[in-house]
């Protein structure tokens, strides 16, 4: 596979321009200040380059593909017993659930939590999951009761209540 | 230390305490049986919970979900062939070949008794080494802990899953996440980019939900479908006769405890690695090897009790030198944090109630989930066959809510949204969260005592390669460092 066509080639180019970036910024604080960030990202920044070279020439770092045991045949069986009985695999896709995600915390800053929780369940179930009605009702209405006596009666959490109820955002 | 075991022991009089031992109890059953989740996203979202808790009613709520998640795990996977967490792997080898031949119930037999004598070996063994271990902490001062956070680091890089320089990376980033926001050592504020959210840094809750449990639910749902699909088993008797199966194989059992509590000692191994080297210890020396795989009990005995003998000795680099043995006790050590304990050498010295909280709470727990497990068995293993479209918007409300009520601002929420997507690249791309989470845990912690100990030296840097314990953590670092290459070459030398 090209390098290119890897999300861990783009990954491990993320995490070294952000290294640089941190490295570089390093620099304006005083001496003492910088010294385990300028460190340690250096180092980083070392280690992810050497990451880079490996996923085009995978033989050179092969030696870091460190088997101290078969230790990782446990998460791996794990996945392919998973796999083995999943009915639908793999595919739903990752950007889908964190659109998902993002809708919901969008929802909970234009509503609040206590009624973007009910709306999110239940669109969730419905349209994500294709759950009955029924279950989506029940599911919504207990998830949303749990809540509601758990942070609000018990610990007393005085939660967000949305922009459009007048809430302000903390400064950010 | 018989004080600090007394005031540990009067808290089991308080009827909350025994409640909340009962709740992690069943917390960590349910998590533990449901594949995918496990105990270190349960640890995540419970942290939040806590929150005005006395430490000590903490600890022993903390101690009771990680004592219940290995049996709870072990129940899925005899009954419907699916490891609820990856260190019961081994036990579906035995354990749903066991079931198929309606000896389910004998085999959950064998699973709960092995779980919570499994576990107490662990905890006896640790019993014994605290008084050794505290007199060696002793001996450490702000040079001896900074090389001990970086021995950890670089020795869970080299366990933990993946490539080692990977591992690296990912501690690295974690240390740079810890330096986010205002340093009281230097009184300046570091990589905030102008954000007044950024002046505190990124808060360990929402950090440590993201990190471990919304990553998990974007893996979970990107595998979709129902967790499991076996055909449950029908009625589960026998679970007596598993019971003695244990005593009948005492030398197993022993040996599969003895390698359980050696790897948890190990800084980063965990419980797959106990796991497994438990259930081959014990084909390679069984008398009838041939059994293996196909229903021998002998093969649940050193899976579950190697399993949970690992949770003593991994406890102990974590409480004595704030290095944590596994994922868990990474969570852990975010919640010793959340609840002002400082994780390292102090800790064991000075907090031995709390030490001593997580004992008698892993004892209790291990024996009451083993009881309760085996009641309600059949209804846990019934759980996996529920469809993940459920348990993801469930959990993910507990988790953005749980961020959020960290200290009521929304951006705790963005956080953890954040980093949940973050460690799910992570893992994918190979690298280690617990890497991340132990330099993000530890890394303002090394910073001051790396400064400390330029302080004492007046700036000279020799004082890390002057002091025996700092310069032999330094010569193991470096020993670790070149292992892959020691490796390669016995490798090479061999062929």
């Amino acid at each position: 596979m090209k390098i290119y066509r890897k999300g861990s080639f783009w990954f491990t180019l993320l995490v070294l321009i952000i290294a640089l970036v941190l490295v570089s910024i390093s620099f304006s604080y005083s001496e003492r200040a910088r010294l385990i960030p300028l460190a340690v990202g250096i180092v980083v920044s070392i280690l992810a380059i050497l990451v880079l070279i490996g996923e085009r020439y995978p033989r050179l770092i092969r030696g870091f593909d460190v088997s101290l045991t078969d230790f990782t045949r446990g998460d791996l069986e794990v996945e392919r017993r998973m796999k083995a009985v999943s009915k639908r695999g793999v595919g739903t896709s990752v950007r889908t659930i964190c659109a998902w995600i993002a809708g919901f915390f969008l929802l909970i800053y234009l509503v609040g939590f206590l009624i973007a929780i009910p709306v999110f369940v239940l669109l969730f179930l419905k349209i994500y999951g294709h759950i009955r009605w029924l279950n989506t009702l029940v599911v919504t209405i207990v998830t949303w009761g749990i809540i509601y006596a758990m942070f609000k009666l018990v610990m007393k959490v005085d939660l967000f209540k949305g922009i459009l109820f007048g809430e302000i955002t903390p400064p950010i | 230390m018989l004080e600090a075991l007394a005031t540990a022991w009067g808290y089991l009089g308080h009827v909350n305490v025994i409640l909340l031992i009962f709740l992690g109890c069943v917390i960590g059953l349910v998590f533990g049986a449901l594949p995918g989740l496990g105990g270190v996203v349960a640890l995540a979202i419970m942290l939040p919970f806590t929150y005005g808790w006395e430490p000590m009613a903490a600890m022993f709520f903390f101690a009771a979900i990680m004592g219940a998640v290995p049996f709870g795990g072990s129940i899925s996977a005899i009954l419907i062939n699916t490891p609820g967490t990856a260190p019961n792997a081994a036990t579906c080898f035995d354990g749903y070949p066991m079931a198929q031949r309606g000896e389910g119930g004998k085999a959950l037999g064998i699973s709960a008794t092995a779980s919570g004598l499994g576990a107490i070996f662990g905890l006896v063994v640790l019993l014994i080494l605290i008084p050794v271990v505290r007199q060696v902490i002793m001996l450490f001062g702000p040079p001896e802990f900074l090389m001990l956070v970086l021995f950890g680091l670089v020795t869970i890089a080299f366990a933990a899953r993946g490539n080692m320089l990977r591992g690296l990376i990912s501690g690295g980033l974690g240390i740079f996440i810890s330096l986010i926001g205002y340093s009281s050592v230097f009184g300046v504020l570091r990589f905030n980019f102008g954000s007044e959210f950024l002046w505190d840094g990124l808060r360990l809750v929402p950090f440590l939900i993201g990190i471990f449990a919304i990553s998990e639910l974007i893996n979970l749902s990107v595998r979709g479908g129902i967790i499991a699909g076996e055909r449950m088993p029908g009625k589960l008797g026998g679970v007596l006769d598993g019971a003695k199966e244990v005593f009948r194989n005492k030398l197993c059992f022993f040996r599969s405890s003895a390698i359980g509590t050696t790897i948890g000692l190990i800084p980063g191994v965990g419980g797959t690695v106990a796991n497994f080297l438990g259930y081959v210890a014990a084909m390679q020396t069984s008398k009838h090897r041939e059994l293996f795989g196909k229903g021998n009990p002998e093969g649940v005995v050193a899976s579950e009790s190697s399993n949970n003998a690992k949770d003593g000795g991994a406890l102990l680099p974590t409480i004595a030198f704030g290095i944590p043995g596994s994922a868990e006790m990474a969570v852990l050590l975010g919640a010793f944090v959340l609840h002002g304990l400082v994780p390292g050498p102090i800790f064991l010295r000075d907090q031995l109630d709390i030490v001593f909280a997580l004992i008698l709470g892993l004892l209790l727990s291990n024996i009451i989930a083993s009881t309760f497990g085996l009641i309600a068995g059949n209804f846990l293993a019934r759980l996996t066959t529920v469809r993940v479209s459920y348990i993801i918007p469930i959990v993910l409300v507990v988790c953005l809510v749980g961020s959020f009520a960290d200290r009521g601002n929304l951006w705790d929420v963005a956080v953890a949204l954040v980093a949940g997507i973050f460690g799910y690249a992570l893992v994918k791309s190979g690298f280690s969260t617990i890497c991340l989470v132990i330099g993000y845990i530890l890394g303002v912690i090394a910073e001051r005592a790396f400064h400390m100990s330029l302080m004492i030296s007046y700036g000279s840097y020799a004082i890390f390669f002057t002091q025996p314990i700092s310069l032999a953590l330094f010569i193991l670092i470096i020993f670790v460092l070149l292992l892959p290459f020691i490796g390669r070459a016995r490798a090479k030398g061999r062929s």
